[in-house]
């Protein structure tokens, strides 16, 4: 692959300087958002493909791994059915995929809403 | 394929801030902004321990389920947007993971170097896998 930088000046300092590691660690590895029957994968990034894998449960599996199962998951749920409230849970976490739900506190089940997430951690 | 090995980044014009072209060309974002200042894979049962973080030198536990991260590099103010989710495995009871809820008594962020994060069903309950994020501006 091709690699091309523009730049004006890549310095060394001590001063106001950020260490590469937030770069590195910082930086987003997974993104996804999804439609609420978890079928349409509205945006993403590292992922290669969504499993609607039941009511509420969306399975988004990952095309570059991660290094190990220790990392972070935040995800976040639409709007539907008037907004009542869903609590977010990630299951079924490997290297490799994790699974998005959406628990109704209404019905007391999952249930479908459209979903977001994001993963931070390290990859492979 | 380039590479660049660099232990630290600094702005040239503004040392803070390194601007970068968006993906479809037409903006600019700062690269400082854009990361995540810290994260935290917590297990928040028995003697609580993070399993993996960035940004973080230790955890207070407060009480059940409400945890106190604490940041090693401080933010640069109580500005910061804080998120949080719990983890459900098999075999676990779904009395345990709950809402992750940020700050207390409505306040988000409690200082610039802690927050909390309490997991709450219909009280306060010990969570197996508690996930939380930071974005802001580290001092």
């Amino acid at each position: 692959m091709a690699g091309k930088i523009i730049a004006d000046t890549l310095e060394h300092s001590t001063a106001g300087s950020l260490d590469t590691s937030y770069v590195v660690q910082g930086s987003a590895k997974v993104y996804h958002s999804a439609n609420d029957a978890g079928t349409v994968l509205n945006g993403s990034l590292n992922v290669s493909s969504l499993t609607d894998t039941s009511s509420g449960q969306q399975t988004v599996n990952l095309s570059a791994s991660t290094a190990d199962t220790n990392y972070s998951v935040i995800a976040g749920s639409g709007n539907k059915d008037s907004g009542n409230a869903r609590v977010m849970l990630i299951q079924g976490v490997t290297s490799s995929s994790y699974v998005s739900s959406a628990y109704s506190t209404f019905s007391s089940t999952f249930s479908d809403t459209p979903q977001c997430s994001i993963l931070q951690g390290n990859l492979a | 394929m380039s590479e660049i090995k660099v232990d630290n980044l600094t702005g040239k014009t503004s040392a803070g801030s390194i601007t970068v072209t968006s993906e479809g060309g037409a903006a600019t974002q700062s690269l400082q902004q854009g990361l995540a200042k810290s994260w935290l894979n917590l297990n928040g049962t028995g003697t609580i321990a993070a399993r993996d973080s960035l940004n973080i030198s230790s955890i207070v536990d407060h009480s059940s389920g409400r945890y106190g991260p604490v940041l090693n590099s401080a933010m640069s103010n109580t500005n910061y947007s804080l998120t949080g989710t719990s983890n459900l495995n098999p075999g676990d009871t779904f009395s345990a993971p709950g809402n992750i809820i940020i700050g207390s008594n409505n306040v988000i962020a409690t200082t610039t170097s802690t927050y909390e994060a309490s997991n709450y069903v219909t009280s306060y309950v010990d969570s197996k896998y508690v996930f939380t994020q930071v974005f802001g501006d580290l001092a």
